[in-house]
C-alpha cells in the first residue's frame, strides 16, 4: 500500500460571512503516522477533517496528499480520490438503517468501478470478522448496539482499502468499554494496513495512544507535540 | 424515401415503431444513468424506508394511467361495437324524421313511435332497380323481455350470414331466435303485447296473444341487439294486431314478399339490401325525398362518433391534465423524500461516490415506482374496461369488447418516458447539493 504523507501549506478557510474558520500556515504528517486533533468546541477540528477529505475546499493555500493537490481535482475526481485513499468514520456512525452489516460495510461496491467491487467485498468481510462481527448476519444495521454500529462503520471505512483513516470523535457516542475496544480496533487496523490514522477527539485515552497531537484554538494550531 | 418506406409498413409494424419511439427516451435515460453503476442496494434501501409513501405514489400512478387507458379502450370498444352491430344494415328507408331515432329503432331495436311508410312506398322501393331485397319491420310484441320482430326471411338470412342452425320459419307460427334468446329449436314461446319487463310481468301475463311460436332456427351471434330478438314472419305480427297481413285473399297464406300495396298495413322502417355496393348511393339519393328518407346507419354512426369525438378530445385532455397533475405531485413528493434521505446521500458522497451516482440512485428509485405504477395502471385500465364492456354488453346486447389496443400502449409509454425524464429532477437537485450541508446533522 502506498501510504500518503500529508502536507498543508498556508491553508485558510473563510466562511461566506468572511469569518476565518481555519488558518494553518504549515503542517506535515509522514505517511503511516497517527494524529490526534484536539481543541475546544468550535476550534475548527471538524472543519480541518473536511478540508483533509476534500469535502470542503480551502480558501487559500494547498492540501497535498502525496503528490496530489486536492485543489486541482474536479468534484468527480475528488470523489474518486476519496473512494480510493480516504476512509471516514463519523461520530454518529451514519449507517444505512435498512441494510445488513455486510451491505453497509461493502456499500462502496455500489459506486466503485466493476473491477474494484470484488476486492471491496472481500475486505468488508475480512474487516467485519476481525472486528468481531459476523458478516453472514442479515439483520438490519439498526438492531446493532452503538459500539457494534461504530465497528460496522470502521469496517466500511477499511473496506475501501484507504491510505488514510479520518475519524471525527469516533468514540464520543460510546460508553467507556466500547470506546476502549474501538480505540484498540482502530490502532490494530492502522498497524495492520499501515494507514495514517487521523482522529478528532476529546478522549485523552485515545489521544495519548496516537503518534502525534495537533491542538487547535480558533482555527489555528497552538503547538504540536511529538509523542 | 423514408416516409414512403414508413407508410408501406403494415399497421402493426407502424404502431410497434411508434411504441418503440415513445419508449426510447426512457430507455436512453436508463442506459445513460445506470451504465457502469449498480445502485440496486441503495435504491432498495430507499424503497424500503418509505414503503407506505412509495405504495401511495405507485397507487396514484396506477390510477392515473388506468383512467387514461380505460377511457381509450372503452371508447374504442363502444365505437367498434356499435359499428359492428350496424354492419349488416346497408340502407334504411323510413318516413322523414330523425335519422338517429330511426337508426335506434331499426338497428338497435329501441322502442320508438315512428311514422309508417305505406304500401305504395314499400312497393316502389322493393321494385326499384338495384334492390336485392327490401324488408319491412313490425314491432309491438315481446316474450320475457325479448322483442318479437316481424320481418322477412331474406333479411334474416342476410343477418345470419349463412350460419343459421335449424331452418328458416316456413309457417305463420314459426320463429327464428337470436343467439342470446334462451330458447332452443323445437321450443315454444307465447308472445305478450308490448315490451313487458319484470315489473309488469303480471300485467303482461293478462296481455298474452292467443298464439305460440315454435322455434325452427337459431341465428349466430351478430353482436347486435338482434341477438336478443325473436324473429317471426311479419305477416303474423300484423295479423295479431288486427291488421291486414300484406297479402290479398288469393295469397293470404303466403309468407314474405311481394306484398300487395292495398293490403300493406305500413312499416316504421324498410331495410334495403342493394345488389351491388355502389348502387347503395344511387338508392339513397333516389329515396331521399319529401315523403321518405334513406340513410346509411354506418354514416349516421360515424357522424355521432364525430360529435362524440369532441367529447372524447375533452376527456383525453382531462386525462392528460390529471396525469400531469399526478406526475407533478409525485415529483414534489420525490423531492421531499430525497431530502429525507439527504444525510445518507451525503455520507455516500463523503465515502467517495461521484455526484452522478446520487442521480442514479434517486432516478432508479423514482423509475421503479413510476414503471411499476404504469404497468399496473395499464393492466388495471384494460381490466376495468373489460369489466365495463361486459356490463354494457349485457345491458345493451351490443357486443362491446375492450381488447387492449396500441393507443393504450402508446399512452402508457408516453407517460412513462415523460415521467422518467421528469424523475431526473430530484436526482439533479440532490447531485448539486454540497454534501457538507447534510453531513453535519
Ligand atoms: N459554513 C459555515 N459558516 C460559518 N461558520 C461556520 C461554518 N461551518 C463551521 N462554522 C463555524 O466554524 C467553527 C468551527 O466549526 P467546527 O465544526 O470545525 O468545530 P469543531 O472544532 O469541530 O467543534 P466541535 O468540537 O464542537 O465539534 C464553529 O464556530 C462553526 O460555527
Ligand atoms: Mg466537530
Amino acid at each position: 500500500m502506498a501510504a500518503l504523507p500529508l502536507a498543508l501549506r498556508n491553508v485558510t478557510v473563510t466562511a461566506a460571512s468572511g469569518r476565518g474558520l481555519l488558518n494553518i500556515p504549515d503542517y506535515t504528517l509522514p505517511a503511516g503516522q497517527s494524529l490526534a486533533i484536539l481543541g475546544p468546541s468550535g476550534a475548527g477540528k471538524s472543519t480541518l477533517l473536511h478540508v483533509l477529505s476534500g469535502l470542503r475546499r480551502v480558501s487559500t493555500g494547498s492540501v497535498h496528499w502525496g503528490a496530489t493537490d486536492l485543489a486541482t481535482l474536479t468534484e468527480t475526481r475528488l470523489s474518486a480520490f476519496r473512494r480510493r485513499h480516504i476512509g471516514q468514520i463519523f461520530q454518529d456512525f451514519l449507517l444505512f438503517d435498512e441494510m445488513s452489516a455486510l451491505e453497509n460495510a461493502a456499500v462502496a461496491r455500489q459506486f466503485a468501478p466493476g473491477p474494484e467491487r470484488a476486492e471491496i467485498l472481500r475486505r468488508a468481510v475480512q474487516s467485519l470478522t476481525s472486528l468481531g462481527l459476523d458478516p453472514q448476519e442479515t439483520r438490519r444495521a439498526t438492531t446493532y448496539s452503538g459500539g457494534e454500529r461504530q465497528r460496522i462503520a470502521v469496517a466500511r471505512a477499511l473496506a475501501q482499502g484507504p491510505d488514510v483513516l479520518l475519524a471525527d470523535e469516533p468514540t464520543a457516542s460510546l460508553d467507556r468499554t466500547s470506546a476502549e475496544r474501538l480505540t484498540d480496533d482502530l490502532l490494530a487496523a492502522a498497524q495492520r494496513t499501515g494507514l495514517s490514522l487521523i482522529c478528532v477527539t476529546h478522549d485523552p485515552a485515545l489521544a495519548t495512544r496516537l503518534d502525534r497531537t495537533l491542538r487547535l484554538a480558533h482555527g489555528a494550531p497552538e503547538m504540536s507535540h511529538a509523542a | 424515401m423514408l416516409p414512403d418506406l414508413w407508410s408501406s409498413l403494415p399497421n402493426d409494424a407502424q404502431d410497434a415503431g411508434v411504441l418503440a419511439m415513445l419508449l426510447l427516451p426512457g430507455v436512453l435515460i436508463a442506459v445513460w444513468n445506470l451504465h457502469g453503476i449498480a445502485p440496486g442496494a441503495l435504491t432498495r434501501s430507499m424503497l424500503r424506508r418509505y414503503l407506505p409513501v412509495n405504495l401511495v405514489f405507485t397507487g396514484l400512478v396506477t390510477l392515473s394511467v388506468a383512467l387514461g387507458v380505460g377511457l381509450i379502450a372503452q371508447e374504442r370498444g363502444l365505437r367498434q361495437g356499435s359499428a359492428r352491430a350496424a354492419d349488416r344494415f346497408d340502407l334504411i328507408v323510413t318516413a322523414p324524421g330523425s335519422e338517429v331515432t330511426a337508426m335506434l329503432t331499426a338497428v338497435y331495436l329501441q322502442p320508438n313511435d315512428m311514422p309508417l311508410l305505406g304500401g305504395a312506398q314499400y312497393a316502389e322501393i322493393a321494385q326499384a332497380e338495384g334492390v336485392d331485397f327490401a324488408a319491412p319491420l313490425a314491432f309491438g310484441d315481446s316474450w320475457q323481455g325479448h322483442p318479437v320482430v316481424g320481418t322477412t326471411a331474406e333479411f334474416i338470412t342476410h343477418l345470419a350470414g349463412g350460419n343459421m342452425t335449424g331452418r328458416m320459419f316456413a309457417a305463420h307460427e314459426e320463429a327464428v331466435v337470436g343467439a342470446l334468446v334462451p330458447l332452443g329449436i323445437g321450443d315454444a314461446a307465447v308472445p305478450g303485447h308490448g315490451m313487458a319487463d319484470l315489473a309488469d310481468a303480471e300485467e303482461a301475463a293478462h296481455n298474452h296473444h292467443d298464439l305460440r311460436y315454435r322455434v325452427t332456427g337459431k341465428l349466430p351471434a351478430t353482436g347486435s341487439p338482434w341477438d336478443r330478438a325473436i324473429l317471426v314472419p311479419v305477416e303474423t305480427v300484423w295479423e295479431l294486431h288486427g291488421l291486414a297481413n300484406g297479402h290479398t285473399a288469393e295469397t293470404a297464406q303466403q309468407i314474405g314478399g311481394p306484398f300487395a300495396p292495398e293490403a300493406f298495413p305500413g312499416t316504421p322502417a324498410i331495410l334495403v339490401k342493394p345488389e351491388q355496393l355502389f348502387q347503395a348511393y344511387a338508392l339513397r339519393t333516389q329515396f331521399s325525398r319529401g315523403d321518405m328518407m334513406a340513410f346509411f346507419p354506418g354514416a349516421v354512426l360515424s357522424r355521432l362518433h364525430g360529435l362524440a369525438g369532441d367529447v372524447r378530445q375533452a376527456m383525453s385532455l382531462l386525462t392528460l391534465v390529471s396525469q400531469i397533475l399526478v406526475a407533478v405531485a409525485i415529483l414534489a413528493g420525490l423531492i421531499l423524500i430525497t431530502r429525507l434521505f439527504a444525510r445518507n446521500l451525503a455520507v455516500l458522497r463523503a465515502l467517495g461516490a461521484a455526484p452522478r451516482f446520487l442521480l442514479a440512485v434517486i432516478w432508479s428509485y423514482a423509475a421503479t415506482l413510476l414503471t411499476l405504477g404504469t404497468v399496473l395502471g395499464l393492466g388495471l385500465g384494460i381490466g376495468a374496461a373489460a369489466v365495463l364492456s361486459r356490463i354494457l354488453t349485457a345491458r345493451t346486447s351490443i357486443h362491446i369488447s375492450a381488447a387492449p389496443g396500441w393507443a393504450e400502449l402508446h399512452l402508457a409509454a408516453a407517460f412513462l418516458s415523460l415521467s422518467l425524464i421528469c424523475a431526473l429532477l430530484p436526482g439533479l437537485l440532490a447531485m448539486l447539493r454540497p454534501p457538507l450541508t447534510d453531513l453535519r446533522g
